[in-house]
């Protein structure tokens, strides 16, 4: 028995304690419970509330119970006075059938009175308690029948006299006693009366009492409850807080320990499963980081990455090795040390504007190797932005160019002799001209002596003709003019100067070789065609190779049709082909090429002349791919070879009228 | 509100409910509330008086009905000298409140009246007994020295004076009044005329019937014959108060009455003041009087049993009882007191009624009829009543109830009593 109450008794702790270790019950049933308990609260201070009330609201009652037997009561007292009247009446009047039929009235309409107040007084609990006055009103009543029964039996036997003594002397002490129980009830009734007003008055004041306190108590129980609850969810919840900052700092061996099956409990674990699935993640990382790294060093080129604020963060083994440094010798802002001071202002200033602006940055520097020499580097740094735009990282890649700039110079020094030869072919070719430049200017300076033979004459005659004299003048000017037209440009072809490019005329250009070599041509029977295309844009050329070029291709064309022995011609056309280029051909009526030799004519020292210098077109081809172009060879369909060449035109160009 | 009751100091006013029986007289109303204050100022109980109905019978009924039903109230109720057989399942025993030496002062007699299997159910208040009352004023008018001694005296002085009154102008004036309603009180009248006579007590001490006998007989028909002469013709009616009612509004020449009822006629505002005297009944074979009288017992069912018996203890006790004998008759249950100088010239009766008491005092058969009694007695009172109003022979009366009493005394009690309770009930 003792046993088994003990056990009990524990369960019973255990319960409870259970009920308020909270890892035993998940927030949401101690959220319920909490809530409950305060509801629980609530009502109970309502039930005090609504108790108290009820306690005022049943003393009145009383009161009024109490009000209702008093005066029931008093209805006995008269009932009784009334009956000692009326018999004291009918004993004098001395007739038995009345008096029966009036005792049978009294009696019933009093013991209707009684048991009514009887009843009244099994209504009010409060008076009912004292048995006495029940006791009494059933005493009233047996004494009363008594007396009624015996006064009629008197009655009956005609004692009339016995009626009317006992009407006088018992029956008053009936109504004494009725009165003395009107009495006792009022003073009940006083009594009840008092206490009521007096217990209402108290429970009043218990009413403004325990309702505040009751209120009170439901605000501090809920206030109590609701700390607790908190505390039990925000504990855990720090505990899981510092587990997190552990994992933020990476320490993934800080484990989440919280007891129970409730919701924070399973985020503990969770959170644990996490931090040991991020452990792995983290490691992998680690190890794909390590290869990766790997993979960068031996990748043939200079890799860094920057912080946004452009601070050197990383760099990769090729770097160092190539510097011969370590990594903290180049870290941060230390890498401006290995480059050449003479690029060094500019390269700085330019990563700063770079970091600045958060713009893409490229740049060619020179950099200090190990050695000491320096080797030029293409540097380019690239941002690497977050989702809102901003730079995240800086990630820069040095490709070693020290190899592509000599390759550079190289070509640079080849351009140049290339120019040289050029002059000297054109020099060259100027010597086979010179016969026809002689003819070409002692035309014009015959014609300049004849004309000066005639000015004198008509200024020797007797009257001299002034007018016929100034037109000679005039004339001679003119011849002479050309002349020194002639000689200028022959001088051009000589000189040798730098690359001019310029806006030139490119039929301009045609028309000015074609007065240089039409005297040759007619010499040698040949005609020279110009179908030259009106309006067409400038070219951005050198005016002087764009000659040559023409140079090189009408002599071979007249060339070639000498060679044929038979009289021909040479038809120059330029035309726009497309909408950025320019298209010229130059055909003649030669000999023609061979098919296999359309495009060996072009390569250096290749000749089909016996006195030429294999120079001329390959030299010509250089100039028209310099400036962009394409020139080819092909054969005509009749006779003889048509050359035709390409010129880009610049967007700026404008015809030029 | 619990709470509240808790921390009040308990009540110290107790209130005990006192149920006695004689209370339809103011003079023992006024007394009785003078005794009850005494009570409260010397034990700070308050006590409420609950007055009982007029006839023993009623008495009786109600009593059995709030002692079996369980009530609280009553808590001590006045104990009729017959009743303690009848009630004692429902009273405690006194003799674990009260210190032998007072239960030892009373009557032997009464204490072993109120003495039901060893258990003292009752303490004796007071000892009544039949009396005759006599107009010494009309005895000497009509020339007799003193009370009759036989009933046959007493017929004849009632016949003579009565008729004389009546002469003078007094029509409705008799010789002899008293109690001949059917109850209690014709049941000790009745068995006074037949004891007096040799007619035995109705049952002998081993409870045999004894009623059918030609004394009991011969005593009936001599009452029979009072009704309508001597006695007036409704006396068949008369209950208790309405005999002595008549006799104190002067209207007969003798009463049979209660010592008790001594000093109520000889109030300053009774007519017969200083008119009237007491002798014992007249006798034949022998003095009667029917004793009687009451003491106090308390219920089982009350709350307060050491303060309901501290009140009877109060009520019966020998002080209460030298104040009683100050302003009534009512005689003690202390023998002492009947020799207390102190109380003699308050109570002159005194010697006669102990007298009576030691020579006439007859017990009703209460003891041998035990629960049965009321039936007995109901039964005996209503075949002498039949007699009484001519509806039976005395002789066929006596042999009825002779069979009567005797199968019923020999069927369970209990059913009896029901039944009696039944009648009671109706009444």
């Amino acid at each position: 028995m003792e046993t088994s109450a003990t056990k009990v008794h524990q369960a019973t702790r255990g319960g409870i304690r259970s009920l308020f270790r909270p890892s035993a019950l998940s927030i949401r049933l101690r959220l319920i419970a909490c809530f409950t308990l305060i509801v629980f609260f609530i009502l109970a201070a309502d039930v005090v509330a609504v108790w108290q009330y009820w306690q005022i609201e049943a003393l009145a009652q009383r009161v009024s119970r109490t009000d209702q037997i008093s005066d029931a009561v008093m209805r006995i007292h008269l009932d009784v006075d009334s009956f000692r009247d009326r018999m004291a009446a009918l004993a004098s009047s001395h007739d038995t059938r009345q008096f029966t039929s009036e005792a049978a009235e009294i009696r019933r309409s009093f013991l209707e009175r009684v048991e009514r107040t009887e009843q009244m007084l099994k209504a009010a609990p409060d008076i009912e308690q004292d048995a006495y006055i029940s006791e009494a009103l059933e005493s009233l009543r047996v004494t009363l029948f008594s007396q009624l029964d015996t006064a009629v039996r008197l009655a009956a036997a005609g004692e009339w006299n016995a009626v009317q003594l006992r009407a006088a002397i018992e029956i008053p002490a009936l109504s004494e006693f009725s009165s003395s129980l009107v009495e006792r009830v009022d003073e009940e009734a006083l009594q009840q009366r008092t206490s009521a007003i007096e217990d209402a008055q108290k429970a009043r004041h218990r009413f403004f009492t325990i309702v505040p306190i009751a209120a009170l108590l439901t605000l501090l129980a809920a206030a109590a409850l609701g700390w607790y609850v908190t505390r039990t969810v925000t504990d855990p919840l720090s505990v899981l807080t510092a587990c997190a900052e552990a994992l933020a700092r990476g320490d993934f061996q800080h484990k989440v320990h919280l007891r129970g099956n409730n919701e924070l409990a399973v985020l503990g674990n969770a959170f644990n499963y996490a931090a040991q699935q991020l452990q792995k993640l983290y490691e992998d990382l680690r190890r794909s980081e390590r290869e990766l790294r790997g993979v960068i060093d031996t990748v043939p080129a200079h890799v860094w990455s920057a912080s946004p604020d452009g601070t050197v963060d990383f760099i990769n083994e090729r770097l160092l090795e190539f510097a011969g440094l370590s990594s903290h010798d180049l870290l941060g802002w230390n890498w401006e040390s290995i480059l050449h001071c003479d690029d060094r202002g500019k390269f700085v200033a330019g990563w700063r504007a770079a970091v600045k602006d958060g713009q893409p940055f490229e740049s060619e520097v020179r950099v200090r190797r190990a050695d000491g020499q320096h080797c030029w580097f293409f540097v380019r740094n690239v941002p690497l932005r977050d989702e809102a735009g901003n730079v995240a990282k800086w990630f820069g890649s040095g490709i070693d160019i020290e190899d592509l700039k000599r390759a550079e110079e190289e070509r640079e020094r080849l351009r140049q002799l290339q120019s040289e030869l050029a002059h000297i072919h054109r020099v060259t070719t100027m010597g086979e001209l010179a016969a026809s430049i002689a003819h070409e200017i002692k035309q014009p300076i015959s014609a300049a002596s004849v004309n000066a033979d005639t000015c004198l004459r008509w200024l020797g005659r007797e009257q001299p003709d002034i007018e016929k004299a100034r037109e000679s003048v005039s004339r001679i000017i003119q011849n002479v003019t050309r002349t020194s037209d002639i000689i200028s440009r022959i001088r051009v072809l000589f000189q040798k100067g730098e690359q001019q490019r310029e806006w030139v005329d490119v039929n301009e250009v045609i028309g000015e070789i074609i007065s240089l070599l039409r005297s040759d041509a007619e010499r040698h029977a040949i005609s020279i065609h110009a179908e030259l295309a009106s309006e067409l844009p400038h070219v951005m050329a050198d005016r002087v190779q764009l000659q040559q070029v023409f140079m090189n291709l009408m002599r071979n064309g007249i060339d070639a049709i000498n060679d044929a022995d038979m009289a021909g011609g040479l038809t120059i056309k330029s035309q726009r082909n497309a909408v950025d280029q320019l298209l010229i051909s130059v055909s003649d009526t030669g000999i023609g090429l061979p098919p296999k030799q359309m495009d060996k004519v072009f390569e250096a020292f290749f000749t089909t002349k016996p006195h030429g210098t294999g120079m001329g077109l390959s030299i010509s081809r250089s100039i028209i791919e310099s400036h962009g172009g394409r020139l080819w060879a092909t054969g005509n369909p009749d006779r003889g070879t048509t050359f035709q060449f390409t010129l880009p035109i610049e967007r700026a160009a404008t015809p030029h009228t | 509100m619990q709470a509240c009751h808790k921390a009040s100091p308990p009540e110290p006013v107790k209130t005990l409910t006192l149920m006695d029986q004689t209370w339809v007289s103011r003079d023992y109303q006024r007394r009785l509330n003078g005794e009850l204050a005494q009570f409260t100022r010397q034990t700070g109980i308050r006590v409420e008086f609950l007055p009982g109905p007029e006839t023993t019978t009623e008495q009786l009924a109600i009593y059995r009905k709030l002692l079996q039903d369980g009530a609280k109230v009553p808590d001590v109720y006045g104990i009729d000298v017959i009743w303690p057989g009848i009630l004692a399942d429902n009273l405690l025993d006194l003799r674990a409140y009260i210190p032998e030496q007072e239960i030892q002062a009373h009557f032997p007699e009464l204490i072993a009246a109120n003495t039901v299997n060893g258990r003292l159910v009752a303490l004796p208040a007071n000892l009544n007994e039949g009396m005759l009352f006599y107009r010494v004023d009309l005895l000497r008018k009509y020339g007799y020295r003193g009370p009759p001694k036989t009933w046959e005296e007493l017929e004849v002085m009632a016949r003579r004076i009565q008729s004389g009154e009546r002469a003078g102008g007094d029509k409705d004036f008799w010789g002899f009044v008293w109690e001949g309603a059917p109850s209690e009180a014709l049941t000790c009248n009745a068995l006074e005329w037949q004891v007096s006579e040799g007619g035995g007590t109705i049952l002998d001490e081993t409870g045999k019937v004894t009623v059918n006998n030609s004394h009991s007989i011969r005593a009936w028909e001599r009452a029979a014959r009072w009704v309508g002469s001597i006695s007036p013709p409704g006396v068949v009616e008369y209950r208790e108060w309405d005999a002595g009612n008549m006799w104190q509004a002067g209207k007969a020449a003798f009463l049979r009455g209660w010592a008790s009822e001594y000093i109520p006629d000889s109030s300053p505002t009774c007519l017969i003041k200083d008119r009237f005297d007491i002798a014992p009944l007249p006798g034949g074979a022998r003095m009667a009087a029917t004793f009687g009288g009451s003491g106090f017992g308390v219920s089982r069912h009350s709350l307060h049993p050491r303060e309901a018996a501290m009140l009877v203890r109060y009520l019966s006790g020998r002080e209460e009882q030298v104040t009683r004998c100050r302003d009534t008759t009512d005689a003690p249950t202390i023998s002492q007191l009947y020799n207390d100088p102190e109380l003699l010239p308050n109570n002159p009766q005194f010697p006669r009624v102990l007298e009576v008491f030691r020579k006439g005092a007859v017990s009703r058969p209460s003891s041998a009829a035990g629960k049965m009694y009321p039936e007995v007695s109901r039964a005996y009172w209503e075949a002498v009543h039949a007699v009484l109003t001519r509806k039976k022979s005395a002789i066929q009366a006596a042999r009825e109830l002779q069979d009567e009493l005797e199968q019923m005394l020999q069927a369970p009690a209990v059913g009896a009593n029901s039944e009696f309770d039944k009648t009671a009930a109706q009444r």
